[in-house]
């Protein structure tokens, strides 16, 4: 059969970095292709080229046999290329309904026809159940809400022919992104082509027909799903084999480290439980659960309303993050363009930025900071691995490892991380759950909060499942399961 | 630090430092009087007003902020110190000392109304050009003719090992500035809230202090530049300053500093306010109209951050 997309030959070349390799990657009409690959393989950039965002250096790409040359995602748009970027395109000002129909507003006698507007989305927001009123204004929304818009956003449009998904469940539970697979095969079968981008390989198998990987910017295969192995995957992914998934888990606990006490904020309430210095601490739950509410609170980046937090016998309520900071608590924040990174800084920059009195003597001592980040930089691996770089020209994984050095350098105490492995790949991933459990066998206390409760199973100690704002479950043991997890979000349910 | 990146990460300076060295070129063959040292030190004069306050404005700029008042704190510095020395008989160095010391706060409060009383920095800062311009009429009642000490002139026309003062002086805030953006936790933290101020924010900068500490720079600029001024006019019109705010913040964008902030530096506006300077001198000595000095200028800016944006947006 014709493929509907054919990309042929295509290379792109960034300053230092050959992101793409003489690519070939052929879309099949109807077919959910993924394509896989390490942080900084070339993903993202292919995609950025077909849609036009970027200009290819050379090859061609063909849509329907014809050789097409988009100059920007306009043109893209309109032959039918739909994409849900690793980063989001929302306004963030404007409501949900209007970043649904953006651009495309319902008109009505010459003016936007607010009422057709609104009740559309609303009808859009019902049926594929996401928590959410059209006109919310997005910035009092969490990720996963406005992912999910962002996801309507693309799928409202009409002349789909092609759906590019960018990492789109990394900030998803278990249950939105099955939500999610449903659309998937909805659009499959009215004959959209999706390609599918994810470092979460427990899904390919569910949802895709075929598999494309790639690796420092080349092709190394395609094939279909069936005949594959998560396992088959990984070796493909890395070129080498993967033996373990989880680092054996922390066995030392001690004194408390951070003891809550009915704190209550914004979308969470009279939240109480203590971490112990050794432990790895987790919380998960559905999304809107609060998780990210609370850790944010805690840190002093969202106000309390009631309660308190003690570090040991010292009391450090909430008062902002600075205050935190010097308390030598750190938050991994949950959204790392928005609240992790300085985009126009170099990685340098970014990773000494919680720390400047380490290098500041008054003077910064630029060469220590240099060699503070080329520390981090070897040992989380980040590529390209020159710590001059601007973060804006680092692949999304790379870039999280760049926000999650920031906090590796402070020396905290009590750590937060807020989906500390999204976007990362899944050799990666077993390197920062193993920097999670050092951290936490060094005797500091170390916070989890994560939807993927696979990671939450493979790396805490214990657990707490939050629900509607509230601790329902607070789960012990080292051999607790996805199922206990579940039951006990559902338990909590009633 | 590659030749290559920094050629990529500085393309508007280094087109602007092209620039200035063609016009350097341009005007040295169409008159022999201009690359005379004595002119040179002119140049260097009647930059040095523009480029302090350019690096203050540098300073704000980088952390997203404007400031629209620059203007009016200069000719508040001036007519402080006048009404001072002059109506009062207050030694001139004490006079001068509570004007510098007014103006920086009156940019602090800039800052203040900024941070804490939540409001946009161009609109702040406009209220605060009015505000100023105002409390400089109402002190001078509106008369020019108070002159300074010859002393006090000094500031203009003396040298220091054979530079002109204003030139010496504009070299040490080059410096300065340069090195606290460069080599200080508080030029990083300029750079960072610039660039994304809830990162900035969530690494545990002081967010408030750093905000207001660059107006106070810059309104510690605006001094320093109104009392050269001073010194080389020797009086204290009520209207010194007018649309200096257009100049500084033309020097910054043209040397590269970004306007929604996070990026830019001092050198860039070195060379912005140089340009502006020998473009103003040239059409002086090749005897252009001066009406159409600022057509020149307006246009040099435009055209300088189009040259810039269509080569970045080509990737
Ligand atoms: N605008 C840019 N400027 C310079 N280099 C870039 C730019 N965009 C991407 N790169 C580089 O190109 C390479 C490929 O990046 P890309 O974003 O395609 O990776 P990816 O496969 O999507 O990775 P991830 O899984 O981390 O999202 C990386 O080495 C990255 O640093
Ligand atoms: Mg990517």
């Amino acid at each position: 059969m014709e493929p509907l997309l054919k990309v042929r030959q295509v290379c792109k070349q960034f300053p230092g970095v050959l992101a793409l390799d003489h690519v070939d990657f052929d879309l099949a009409p109807g077919e959910v292709h993924a394509l896989l690959g390490e942080n900084g393989a070339g993903k993202s950039t292919l995609v950025k080229i077909i849609t036009g965002a970027y200009r290819l250096d050379s090859g061609t790409i063909s849509i329907d046999g014809k050789e097409v040359r988009f100059h920007g995602p306009v043109d893209s748009r309109e032959a039918g290329i739909g994409v849900i970027y690793q980063e989001f395109s929302l306004v963030n000002t404007l409501s949900v309904a209007e970043n649904i129909f953006l651009g495309d507003y319902p008109m009505r006698r010459g003016r936007i026809d607010w009422k057709a507007m609104n009740e559309a989305a609303a009808e859009l927001l019902q049926r594929f159940a996401v928590n959410a009123h059209p006109e919310d204004i997005l910035t009092s929304l969490g990720v996963a809400t406005r992912q999910m818009v962002e996801i309507l956003k693309v799928l409202n449009r009409k002349n789909l022919k092609i759906l590019i998904m960018d990492e789109p469940t990394s900030s998803l539970t278990d249950t939105e992104a099955r939500t999610l697979f449903g659309f998937i095969r909805k659009l499959r079968e009215q004959g959209v082509s999706v390609i599918y981008i994810s470092h979460r390989l427990d899904e390919i198998k569910q949802i895709c027909d075929r598999v494309t990987v790639f690796r420092n910017g080349q092709k190394i295969s395609t094939e279909p799903a069936h005949d594959l192995s998560v396992a088959d995957i990984v070796t493909k992914m890395l070129g080498a084999e993967l033996a373990e998934h989880y680092p054996p888990k922390s066995k030392a606990t001690g004194a408390p480290g951070l003891q809550v006490e009915h704190l209550s904020g914004p979308g969470f309430e009279d939240v109480s439980f203590v971490a112990r210095q050794g432990e790895v601490l987790g919380i998960t739950g559905l999304v809107g659960a609060g998780k990210s509410e609370l850790v944010e609170t805690i840190f002093g980046a969202r106000r309390h309303t009631g309660g308190t937090v003690m570090m040991g016998d010292v009391k450090v309520d909430p008062k902002s993050p600075r205050s935190a900071v010097a308390n030598r608590i750190g938050l991994l924040p949950e959204s790392r363009k928005e609240q992790g990174l300085v985009l126009g800084l170099s990685c340098a920059q970014n990773i000494t930025l919680a720390s400047l009195d380490k290098i500041s003597r008054p003077f910064l001592a630029l060469g220590e900071e240099m060699r503070l980040a080329s520390e981090k930089f070897e040992t989380l691996e980040v590529r390209p691995g020159d710590p001059q770089n601007a973060a804006v020209n680092l692949s999304g994984g790379n870039q999280q490892k760049v926000v999650l050095a920031k906090w590796l350098t402070r020396d905290c105490r009590v750590l937060l991380f807020d989906e500390p492995t999204r976007g990362i790949d899944v050799g990666a991933k077993f390197q920062i759950y193993a920097m999670i459990v050092q951290l936490a066998e060094a005797g500091n206390t170390v916070i989890v909060s994560s939807s993927e409760i696979e990671e939450i199973c493979g790396i805490c100690n214990r657990t707490l499942v939050m629900r509607n704002g509230r601790i329902v479950a607070d789960l012990a043991g080292d051999e607790l399961t996805k199922e206990d997890i579940l039951a006990a979000i559902s338990r909590g349910e009633k | 630090m590659s030749i290559n990146r920094v050629v990529r990460e500085n393309r508007q300076p280094i087109i602007a430092a092209v620039s200035l060295v063609g016009v350097v070129v341009l005007l040295t063959f169409l008159s022999e009087y201009f690359l005379t040292t004595n002119n040179m030190f002119n140049i260097g004069k009647q930059a040095s007003i523009n480029l302090i306050i350019g690096l203050g404005m540098t300073v704000v700029i980088i952390s997203a902020g404007i400031d629209l008042s620059v203007g009016s704190l200069l000719a508040l510095t001036i007519s402080v110190s006048a009404v001072l020395s002059v109506v009062h008989g207050m030694n001139i160095v004490l006079a001068t000392s509570i004007a510098v010391v007014l103006t920086v706060l009156a940019g602090v409060l800039n800052g203040v109304i900024i941070q804490f009383g939540k409001v946009p920095a161009f609109i702040a800062t406009l209220g605060m050009m009015g505000v100023g311009r105002g409390v400089v009429l109402l002190i001078s009642r509106g008369n020019p003719s108070m002159s300074f000490p010859k002393s006090f002139l000094w500031i203009a026309d003396g040298t220091i090992l054979g530079i002109p003062f204003p030139i010496f002086l504009s070299l040490i805030m080059v410096a300065l500035t340069a090195g606290m953006l460069k080599y200080t936790r508080f030029g990083r933290a300029v750079y960072a809230i610039g660039g994304n101020e809830e990162a900035a924010r969530l690494s545990g900068i002081n967010i408030p202090a750093v905000r207001v500490a660059t107006y106070g720079i810059c309104g510690f600029c605006c001094a320093l530049a109104g009392i050269i001024f001073a010194a080389r006019v020797g009086a204290a019109p009520p209207s010194a300053g007018v649309g200096y705010e257009l100049n500084a913040i033309a020097a910054v964008i043209i040397g590269g500093t970004a306007l929604n902030g996070g990026k830019g530096n001092v050198l860039g506006t070195v060379v912005g306010a140089l340009l502006m300077a020998v473009i103003s001198n040239g059409l002086n000595i090749i005897d252009v109209d001066p009406y159409w000095q600022s057509i020149v200028i307006g246009l040099i800016i435009v055209f300088a951050v189009m040259m810039s944006n269509l080569r970045s947006a080509a990737t």
